[in-house]
């Protein structure tokens, strides 16, 4: 069989596996478990719409307002608008229905983005390490504590989705390849400021590949500026959205504005500062509150990654492993005041070189079953929190 | 002698890894139950009003004592508040006759050496001993599975039964753990065979049945293998009647451990049936041929009711452990068929006359370990072993977090 055939049947099981375990545990939490401040479950039988709409909480609903009503609704401008884009254009082919068609159409289109990352991420891990590896790391990504974001009408399944394909067309690196990976950054930074992040492996890989001792004196300038040339696509996917913003709503720095002054009140900070102020509020606050709780979770899940990162650095190239601190820094440079590392652990998810080092490690079998095994605990613990509207990252 | 040695060193070797196979996936799975408890106790109840009542305190609590008395005993839920009382208090509650005696006693010991205090000693102890007997459970398992099957078979099959979606049962105080490491017990001895096996293996039995009365199960395998053991082909001749009967006649303590509660039971009740008389006024459980079984859930689900969700959980959980046994039926030893198949349609034949006819079947369902061996078979497969695994895993997770939130589970 050839490498192809194998990506699209390896992330199809792992793709349809998944989605069956989200899909039961959403039902038997639906049926079973009472939403939050209710005493009662769901009656599906006589309340369907609220039964469909279980996945249909916090940033989806923002989503789906943006799809539709546009930013009308000025805190919204955080939301960077690729990911409602392509949904207004799904809702509108599903019959423009607010909100029915809308939240439909975002969990249809995560969930087939999704598909398409796990084949690029097989593809690319079975190029950069072997198959085994490749294959272990599909498990865990698809099965990761979080991955419920991946099913859930939010941006995560169409970034990953387009920071894979440009790790892919940056390896590849022909001509047009360079050109492609800008477009696909563009778009990256288009649905999330993170992505100009990608910058870093862009310009990793140009140096590996034109300015190495070895590769040199083997490119023409012409070559050399071609492939250097399509990396200002990447911040161009955040100017696009300020020339958008200025024009209306007159504030090109208003999505800035709005994180700082909404409710996220999320402010530019050193890095640490998130980190040392959850730590904090873990060990100060004297009650298990549900803050309490919630700060230890996402203190651990940003912990975590880190301690992988800087654990298996040098197991993983170079470009996966800048890209992977980047992405880091940059969210847990804006903390929010509240819950400091609040929705980090949703960011850091996205982190497919984690998962990588992850699947190295996984080679040993006992590491293997930790990870699968807690892995897949907190995951339905968290859908059924998510289904139920509470909190979760 | 030099061959004897070769095969006495393997088997010192296999028993050396079951321990450390089974200490791994046994800390494994307590550390889920523990971080599952966590999740339903301290986070769950936080968001939810709803959630909270059904656990019966109030939202608004802090760290202190009464939160950890949360976590510490959100174990202490359905079944094991009646083994408690039996171990404190006997059978002064009459429908607790219906719980055959053992584990209660076991638990009363237990609870003696814990102090002696009602009911916390005997609550911990309940909790400790379960825990330390699925260990051996794992342990016996993966003893057993090697020699009839191969050692990574053993090794996948102890995941599936730690890890499958009513495991918590093998965490609670219940009666699973000490039931399975009876039965689990009676078949190495049978598969060993010596002349004084066959009457440890008969004693285990007869424990087996006070735990249980579905113990009595394991007089069919305990058959089997005495025909395997000395009727089959030449044995026949080869061993003399002297031998057979000394093999044969510890079969009696199965039934004699039923006999031997019904004697009790007319000692202090006056009626030596009165556990079946209690198992069908309060729990309305009694003998019911099949085909009235699924006239009874006919019934159940053309009830709307909130039960009906109970009943699709139990109908799928024994539907799949039955169909599992049907094409798996070849890849077992027979004695291990056996044994599944009695246990099977032993429980099967006492459903509940009520709304939830099927009402914990799924747990009697995961003593029949001949079903996890099966899997097990067929986990050689990657692709089979994952599906089941993440399956089970995420049905686990929410059956713990139900239970130790007092929602009935199985």
């Amino acid at each position: 069989m050839n490498a192809v055939r194998v990506a699209w049947k390896e992330a199809g099981w792992v793709f349809g596996l998944s989605r069956l375990v989200i899909l039961l545990v959403s039902y038997f939490g639906i049926v079973v478990f009472p939403p939050k401040d209710k005493s009662m479950p769901l009656d599906c039988s006589t309340s369907f719409d609220l039964c469909l709409r279980v996945w249909y909480h916090w940033d989806a609903v923002a989503y789906v307002n943006i799809a539709h009503h546009g930013y009308t609704y000025i805190p919204d401008t955080a939301f960077f608008p690729f990911w409602p884009l392509l949904e207004h254009f799904g809702g509108l082919l599903l019959g423009g229905f607010f909100p029915n068609s809308y939240y439909i159409a975002g969990l249809l289109l995560a969930n087939i983005c999704f598909y398409f990352a796990l084949v690029l991420l097989y593809h690319l891990l079975a190029e950069d390490f072997e198959a085994g590896i490749a294959r272990r790391a599909l498990f865990y990504f698809a099965f990761s504590p979080y991955a419920l974001f991946f099913f859930a009408g939010y941006t995560e399944s169409l970034f990953v989705l387009l920071c894979l394909a440009l790790f892919l067309a940056l390896r590849r690196g022909k001509a047009i390849d360079w050109w492609l990976a800008g477009l696909l950054g563009f778009l990256a930074t288009f649905t999330r400021s993170t992505g100009i992040i990608l910058a870093i492996p862009f310009l990793v890989i140009y140096v590996q590949r034109f300015w190495s001792p070895a590769e040199r004196g083997l490119h023409s300038w012409r070559q050399k500026i071609n492939a250097l040339a399509p990396i200002l696509l990447i911040p161009c996917g955040v100017i696009a959205y300020m020339i958008y913003l200025y024009f209306a709503k007159g504030n090109a720095l208003m999505f800035i504005s709005q994180e700082a002054n909404f409710h996220w009140h999320r402010q530019l900070s050193f890095p640490w500062v998130g980190i040392v102020s959850s730590i904090g509020s873990v060990f100060v606050t004297s009650g298990v509150g549900s803050s309490y709780s919630q700060n230890l979770l996402d203190l651990s899940f940003t912990l975590i990654p880190l301690a992988a990162l800087a654990l298996g650095w040098r197991r993983i190239p170079l470009h996966y492993a800048l890209f992977a601190l980047g992405i880091v820094l940059f969210t847990l440079s804006f903390p929010q005041s509240a819950e400091p590392l609040t929705s980090l652990p949703r960011y850091t998810m996205i982190l497919f070189p984690v998962t990588a080092i992850f699947a190295l490690w996984g080679k040993r079998e006992h590491f293997h079953w930790v990870v699968v095994v807690f892995s897949l605990s907190l995951l339905a613990l968290n859908i059924v929190l998510f289904i139920g509207h509470y909190w979760v990252a | 002698m030099q061959v004897d040695k070769t095969v006495d060193d393997k088997t010192a070797q296999v028993h050396k890894t079951a321990w450390k196979e089974a200490g791994k996936v046994f800390l494994l799975s307590r550390l889920l139950f523990f971080t599952a408890t966590c999740f339903s106790v301290y986070v769950l109840p936080q968001l939810s009003a709803g959630y909270a009542q059904q656990l019966g305190y109030n939202v608004r609590w802090r760290f202190s004592t009464p939160a950890v008395n949360q976590l510490v005993f959100s174990w202490r839920r359905w079944d094991v508040n009646s083994f408690l009382n039996i171990s404190y208090f006997g059978y002064k509650h009459t429908p607790d006759v219906a719980f055959f005696p053992l584990w209660s006693l076991v638990q009363y010991l237990g609870g003696l050496l814990l102090g002696g205090i009602f009911p916390n000693s005997f609550y911990f102890a309940g909790l400790i001993l379960a825990n330390i007997l699925f260990y051996f459970v794992l342990v016996l398992l993966y003893n057993l599975l090697s020699k009839d099957f191969d050692l990574a078979l053993a090794r996948r099959a102890l995941f599936i039964l730690a890890f499958s979606p009513y495991a918590l049962f093998f965490f609670a105080g219940y009666s699973e753990p000490l039931f399975l490491v009876l039965c689990l017990s009676v078949f190495l001895l049978l598969r060993r065979g010596r002349p004084a096996d066959w009457w440890l293996a008969g004693i285990l039995a007869y424990l087996a049945v006070l735990t249980r009365s579905s113990g009595i199960a394991l007089a069919l395998p305990y058959l089997g293998m005495f025909y395997y053991h000395y009727l089959r082909g030449t044995r026949r001749s080869e061993t003399s009647w002297r031998q057979k009967l000394s093999a044969f006649a510890p079969i009696a303590f199965i039934p004699a451990a039923i006999l031997t509660y019904m004697f009790y039971l007319y000692l202090i009740k006056g009626s030596p049936l009165i556990f079946r008389v209690e198992e069908e006024t309060i729990w309305y459980r009694q003998f019911t041929w099949p085909w009235d079984t699924v006239r009874l859930l006919i019934h159940a689900f053309s009830v709307n009711t909130s039960l009906i969700i109970a009943d699709i959980l139990d109908v799928t959980s024994v539907l799949i452990a039955l169909l599992t046994l049907a094409p798996g039926w070849t890849r077992i030893p027979w004695h291990y068929r056996l044994f599944a198949i009695v246990l099977a349609v032993f429980a099967l034949s006492f459903p509940a006359h009520t709304l939830e006819p099927l009402t914990s079947q799924p747990r009697y369902m995961i003593s029949i370990f001949p079903i996890t061996v099966i899997y097990a078979v067929w986990s050689k497969n990657k692709y089979f072993y994952r599906v089941f695994m993440a399956l089970a895993l995420a049905f686990l997770v929410i059956n713990t977090i139900f239970f130790a939130g007092n929602f009935w589970v199985a």
